[in-house]
């Protein structure tokens, strides 16, 4: 299996890779839904759903039409990322339903790739072209609505960097759920804070951290791509399955695929069976390694069970 | 449910010419509008190569009633195992099919979309026409599929968890709306009653078997419009009854588990009487009223054994009454084969497509007093 790499998803600069990687990206967590495109390191496009309609609507026009404007077929997509949340329930389970789908008819290689670092790396990116602004921050916090007066909230911090090297961001722990109120206390003036949060949620916290950028707060499928494309790069072709203890994942990459027990015989290069399935579903299952997302199991990252769940359990029955 | 094409999709791929002498083409059926995942391949002979249904029956049956949030999630666990089990079941592979189709109301909207998102993704990729079925419809194509000849015209009656409706059905796609439920739905009565009685979910089995040692007559609860013209439903009223019978009126707490055995199963008996005395008569009155001879039941209540033998009777005395067996009743993605009369037609829907959720009810005039 060939890396893939983006070095950078918005200016798609960096050596061409011949690698024949086409790489589809979809971010469908929120209000303001994209999909991107990337062939081999480059991302060629990214496309945003219609604001005002249902992303269960348009998102497969938008697939096709973006697809369509580079020539390219749903085959032809080797690799296929999906943001897997916090965020919109339905709007993720659009998302996933389509990329699990996807996967399964075409044997593309899925990658579930995090909401929140999906949103930190936009950060990363927005600040590597305006070098000098916020020299004194030393963490970020990236904020979504968790319905109920609460928020999803993951702290990062910055990657060890070389000097005169564009920072990004790390996670630094996992994703927690409190009240904006609470989060509140806890932050400093060194802290950035972004996220689609914050548009229910700005004017509780810009008294006590600096925001980051607007434009930056709604994750993007080309930073879902970005992600994507690095723990990609991470994987290693091994045949045991291995791969993923040596080589962790990018930040914000799930890691759900160690599912060793439930797939049949891994082949040795996995592309020939997954590319040119024999029965549905068969070779798909064969051919996932650590790093990759396993369409069987793939779900929106919901951190939180359904309200009538909770009730059921506040009620004290069985 | 008749948009034309996109024009993406190559019309001349799968244009309406004859059969190429080989085999009869394949649909594949989604459908997930409720709490059943379900997925079926269905040849243009309308033979049902394979059905599989993922029930979600014991997710909801603590919450006595189906959690739309619990069941959307139950339904993108499943979607692709399911899809794949039709496939395999049916020897079929992806590349074998002329046509997806996919139940896009009436529903539950995080539970349709699932379906519509998977069966979208899938037309796009194999390039094939995506086609919209209305769930309500394909319960009564279901009787066609199961008589093997044509049934229509016919009354049409859906009777389950969410529908009691009675359509004028011209043909397998052409249904006028007669007359629904005004409040509760006939399962949905089901459901509330075992819950007052202490009989679990879902209700229609459970009181079907708590009846079975019950006496139908034991009580005389209320039949809504027994004795009026109009075509409409209503079991709220009827389930109140029982509620007071058990609990007093006004209703205190009760012990459902204290009810005497006796005492619940002559509820169970004498409740399920009177929703099949309605269904059996209004039935009649919209089979006389419009003139046609045929009588086609579909729907989980469909299921419901002395429902069945009511309908029995109806047959004898010279309707051809169709109700299809148990598996065609509850919900499936069999009876979407409706998608193949839309096929014929040409009505394909746009990659645009959307579902519309909610219930189907007929508007109701306002009367004036």
């Amino acid at each position: 299996m060939t890396a893939l790499e983006l070095p950078s998803p918005t200016t798609g600069g960096g050596t061409a890779h011949p690698t024949g990687t086409v790489l589809l990206a979809i971010e469908t967590s929120g209000m303001n839904g994209s999909v991107a495109l990337c062939r081999d390191g480059h991302c060629l496009e990214q496309s945003q759903l219609e604001l005002g309609r249902q992303h269960g609507q348009v998102l497969i026009p938008e697939i096709h039409a973006l697809l369509k404007r580079h020539g390219l077929g749903a085959r032809q997509c080797t690799h296929l990322a999906v943001s897997i949340g916090p965020g919109s329930f339905t709007g993720l389970r659009v998302g996933i339903v389509c990329a699990k789908t996807f996967a399964y008819a075409t044997g593309c290689r899925l990658l579930a790739v995090g909401t929140l670092p999906a949103v930190a790396a936009g950060v990363a990116d927005f600040y590597r072209m305006t070098t000098g602004r916020h020299e004194d921050i030393d963490s970020l916090v990236v904020v979504s609505d968790a319905q109920r007066g609460d928020l999803f909230i993951q702290r990062f911090v910055p990657t060890a960097g070389v000097e005169n090297e564009p920072r990004s961001w790390q996670a630094d722990g996992p994703i927690t759920i409190q009240s904006a109120e609470l989060l509140k206390s806890t932050l400093s003036t060194r802290t950035l804070v972004c996220g689609p949060g914050l548009v229910q949620h700005s004017a509780t916290l810009q008294s006590v951290a600096p925001l980051a950028d607007e434009t930056t707060w709604h994750p993007q499928a080309r930073h879902v791509a970005h992600l994507a494309a690095l723990a990609s790069e991470r994987e290693t072709p091994t045949a045991d399955g291995e791969g993923g203890a040596r080589h962790p994942s990018a930040p914000g990459v799930s890691q759900r695929a160690e599912l060793t027990s439930e797939r049949e015989t891994p082949t040795a290069d996995g592309e020939g069976g997954a590319r040119h399935p024999s029965a549905p579903g068969v070779s798909q299952r064969a051919v996932l390694t650590s790093e990759f997302a396993d369409p069987w199991k793939l779900e929106p990252l919901y951190l939180r069970r359904s309200s009538a769940e909770d009730k059921w359990d506040a009620l004290g029955r069985k | 449910m008749s948009e034309p094409m996109p024009d993406e999709v190559p019309q001349t791929s799968f244009g309406f010419s004859s059969r190429a002498g080989t085999r009869p083409r394949r649909l594949l059926c989604v459908e997930s509008s409720c709490d059943e995942t379900a997925a079926a391949i269905v040849d243009e002979d309308l033979r049902v190569l394979s059905s599989v249904v993922a029930s979600q029956t014991a997710l909801h049956a603590r919450f006595g009633g189906v959690v739309p949030e619990v069941a959307s999630r139950a339904h993108v666990e499943r979607i692709l195992p399911v899809l794949d089990e039709a496939l395999r079941e049916a020897e079929t592979r992806l590349e074998d099919l002329c046509a997806i189709s996919v139940v896009t109301n009436p529903g539950l909207v995080g539970s349709l979309l699932v379906g519509l998102t998977a069966a979208k993704t899938l037309a796009m990729i194999l390039q094939i026409p995506l086609i919209a079925v209305n769930h309500i419809e394909a319960h009564l194509y279901a009787c066609r599929l199961h008589a093997r000849r044509d049934v229509f015209p016919a009354v049409g009656l859906v009777v389950s968890g969410g529908h009691s409706n009675l359509y004028h059905c011209r043909e397998a796609v052409d249904f006028e709306l007669l007359g629904s439920t005004i409040d509760d739905a006939a399962g949905e009565a089901f459901d509330k009653v075992a819950a007052i009685l202490g009989l679990g979910f879902p209700g229609g089995p459970a009181v079907q078997q708590a009846a079975s040692t019950g006496n139908p007559r034991a009580y005389r609860f209320p039949r809504s419009f027994l004795k009026e013209d109009r075509l409409e439903f209503s079991f709220s009223g009827l389930k109140t009854a029982v509620l007071y019978e058990v609990a007093g009126k006004p209703p205190a707490p009760y012990d459902a588990a204290q009810i005497p055995r006796q005492r619940v199963a002559d509820l169970a008996a004498s409740f399920q009487e009177a929703v099949v005395d309605v269904l059996v008569a209004k039935c009649r009155q919209a089979l006389e009223a419009s003139g046609l001879k045929t009588l086609c039941v579909g729907g989980g209540v469909a299921a419901n054994a002395r429902f069945r033998e009511r309908l029995d009777e109806m047959r004898a005395g010279g309707i051809d009454v169709i109700v299809p067996p148990l598996s065609l009743c509850t919900d499936n993605a069999a009876m979407s084969a409706v998608a193949w009369e839309s096929f014929h037609r040409g009505r394909f829907a746009g990659w645009d497509l959307d579902v519309t959720a909610g219930l189907v009810r007929k508007p109701r005039a306002v009367k004036p007093r």
